[in-house]
């Protein structure tokens, strides 16, 4: 009975390994540009083995500076959110979380509205917007330790997240309505609404350092998560100190969800969905799921990043498809959820 | 081991939920703490295990003050029972009760094969062994608060802090958990429970603390402690405790209280 239960665990894993891995390559093949199985193959035997792959140059650079970026930040994009969702989720003890949760998404997206509005290059709309999102959290956190009583942590911090996010929301909009309708306006709009058309190779190291910094110590500590999911002071009475847990948590989460959406905008529902849907795959144990709800929403996004960039002839934004699919999802898991949810 | 309460007052900040309490115990002592709602019984839980700090007064364990002791060190002392609550993930049994085991992990690590064995022995010594692969959200309360004590079991403490951990279970249940008791306390575990069934006290308890409603706390032997005069004041209910002899001819006690039927 044991014994079955471990293996057909390990079968999921591996089936979720394959599916991302046939995720990626499949992603490489979709385009205007024909990248055959034949040609991929040629070039990732090229880079292994230094076997040279005689291909035309226009494979090269679809390869390694359009598809390739795109197809590694796409999985990397899904990854991370997932990942921090998951993180954030067993924080606040509740499955219906988001890493927006604390103003994470808002302040991105305020600071990237600034860095546009001021004309700033990619790179520095990409800063702005990471530490927006890091001090958008900063000051939820704060407001509720200053106002919070030990008990009610978690409720406090929900609702001054609920504020910072209206308040960047309010900021977002204010820059919206003082900016040239022109040629700002639609430069911050688009942003705004998520997509990754514009990713180049070094996006890649922005998404990559924040995210390994991040992720090093969800790991390490993700079998703690766990413990919790049960009342604080059931987890100290367990020897877990759930104060230094749960800020180590929120920091590493934060930075994973500030990095990412400075590089793709807001992609929304990815971090609140993906998260519970592995759940339902492989069980609660963040031990497991952690890696797993990576995976799972690496593939993911993949996918919706390819139906975006090649459903019509004009790109359609990322974060309007995550929404189209998660928002009935959502609706979905409420009919089917239990009443602790909520 | 040893936890030395002397002269405490607990509460919130200021505000006082007892009066002074002085208690001890020591291995393998079970020690009963009754009293109506409201009289501060769970505050006093909190704040021996250094979650309250004192208003006055102070708590020991072995020696130490209670809040200067490290969490972990204390978890591996002190594992505390709690009424079973809602969990918003549908963890499976034998994750919840390898849980316990978190005090004895180094600060990365995952719990081993090893623990997870030791964790099936302490299910199968409460009769929970079946239970291993359900989903603990969707058990019965009862068998949760069984997984609950399994866990704490898992932390191989010296103390074992119950707050009404029979309040939930049916009658053999109920059975089970106080003869679990008794048996820990053969192996030397110290006991703490909040209840609010006195002949649970009778059953299983070497030492009462009574909680009474105008904050005053009696602690003493179960003898001492639970006369019928004492009990009928701190309830305000007319009890009776009638005596009876067991199988093997032994005494034992219990309390009931007088209600007026129709005659």
């Amino acid at each position: 009975m044991k014994e079955t239960k471990t293996n057909s665990l390990r079968i999921k894993i591996l089936l979720l390994l394959a599916l991302a891995i046939i995720a990626i390559l499949l992603s490489f093949f979709l385009g205007r540009y024909a990248l055959t199985p034949y040609k991929i193959f040629a070039l990732l035997y090229e880079q292994l083995f230094d076997v040279p792959a005689n291909l035309e140059a226009n494979a090269y650079i679809v390869f390694y500076k359009i598809r390739g970026p795109r197809v590694c930040a796409a999985f990397l994009i899904g990854a991370g959110l997932s990942l921090s969702g998951s993180a954030y989720q067993g924080v606040f003890r509740n499955p219906m979380v988001s890493p927006d949760i604390l103003g994470a998404t808002a302040g991105a997206g305020m600071g990237a509205a600034i860095g546009l509005l001021f004309s700033l290059n990619l790179a520095g709309v990409q800063a702005l917007s990471f530490v927006f999102g890091i001090i958008a959290v900063a000051f939820t956190c704060g407001i509720a330790s200053a106002v919070g009583k030990r008990g009610n942590m978690i409720l406090t911090l929900v609702l001054v997240g609920m504020v910072i996010s209206a308040l960047f929301q309010a900021g977002i909009s204010l820059i919206k309505y003082v900016a040239d309708p022109y040629s700002k306006l639609p430069a911050i709009t688009f942003w705004l609404m998520g997509s990754l058309s514009s990713i180049k190779a070094n996006d890649l190291l922005i998404i990559i350092i924040p995210m390994a910094i991040g992720a090093v110590p969800l790991f390490l500590l993700r079998w703690k998560i766990n413990l919790l999911s049960f009342s604080d002071e059931e987890a100290e009475s367990m020897g877990v100190n759930t104060t230094r847990i749960r800020r180590i948590i929120i920091i590493c989460a934060t930075m994973i969800t500030a990095s990412v959406v400075s590089v793709s905008g807001i992609i929304g529902w990815v971090g609140l969905i993906i998260p519970h849907l592995t759940r339902v795959i492989v069980g609660p144990d963040y031990k497991i799921l952690l890696p797993c709800s990576m995976l799972v929403g690496g593939t993911y996004l993949l996918l919706v990043d390819d139906v975006a960039r090649s459903l019509m002839a004009m790109e359609i934004p990322l974060g309007i498809l995550t929404a189209i699919i998660g928002g009935p999802f959502f609706i979905y898991l409420l009919y089917r959820g239990r009443s602790e949810w909520l | 081991m040893s936890l030395n309460v002397t002269d405490l007052i607990c509460g919130y900040g200021e505000k006082k939920a007892t009066g002074s309490i002085s208690l001890d115990v020591s291995a393998g002592e079970v020690v009963c703490i009754l009293g109506p709602n409201g009289a501060g019984k769970t505050t006093f839980f909190k704040t021996i295990q250094g979650f309250l700090k004192p208003i006055t007064g102070q708590v020991t364990y072995n020696g130490k003050k209670i809040h200067e002791w490290d969490r972990k060190k204390l978890a591996q002392q002190i594992a505390y029972v709690p009424q079973a609550q809602s969990q918003p993930f549908p963890f499976c049994v034998k994750e919840v009760v390898v849980m316990g085991r978190a005090a004895h992990l180094g600060k990365f690590s995952t719990p081993s094969k090893h623990d997870y064995a030791k964790c099936d022995l302490i299910m199968e010594k409460l009769g929970i062994l079946h239970l291993k692969e359900k989903i603990y959200t969707q058990i019965s309360g009862g068998e949760r608060q069984l997984v609950l004590i399994a866990r704490s079991l898992a932390q191989e403490p010296k103390l074992l802090l119950m707050d009404e951990a029979t309040s939930n279970l049916d009658f053999k249940n109920t059975v089970r958990v106080l003869q679990q008791i008794i048996n820990m306390s053969s192996e030397n575990i110290g006991v703490i429970m909040i209840t609010h069934f006195p002949e649970h006290a009778f059953l299983c308890a070497d030492k009462a603390a009574l909680f009474r409603h105008d904050k005053t706390v009696a602690f003493g032997d179960i003898n001492e402690i639970m006369t019928e005069e004492i009990l009928t004041d701190a309830y305000g209910v007319t009890v009776k405790i009638p005596e009876l002899a067991g199988f093997n001819g032994e005494r034992i006690r219990t309390c009931i209280p007088m209600i007026a039927r129709k005659s």
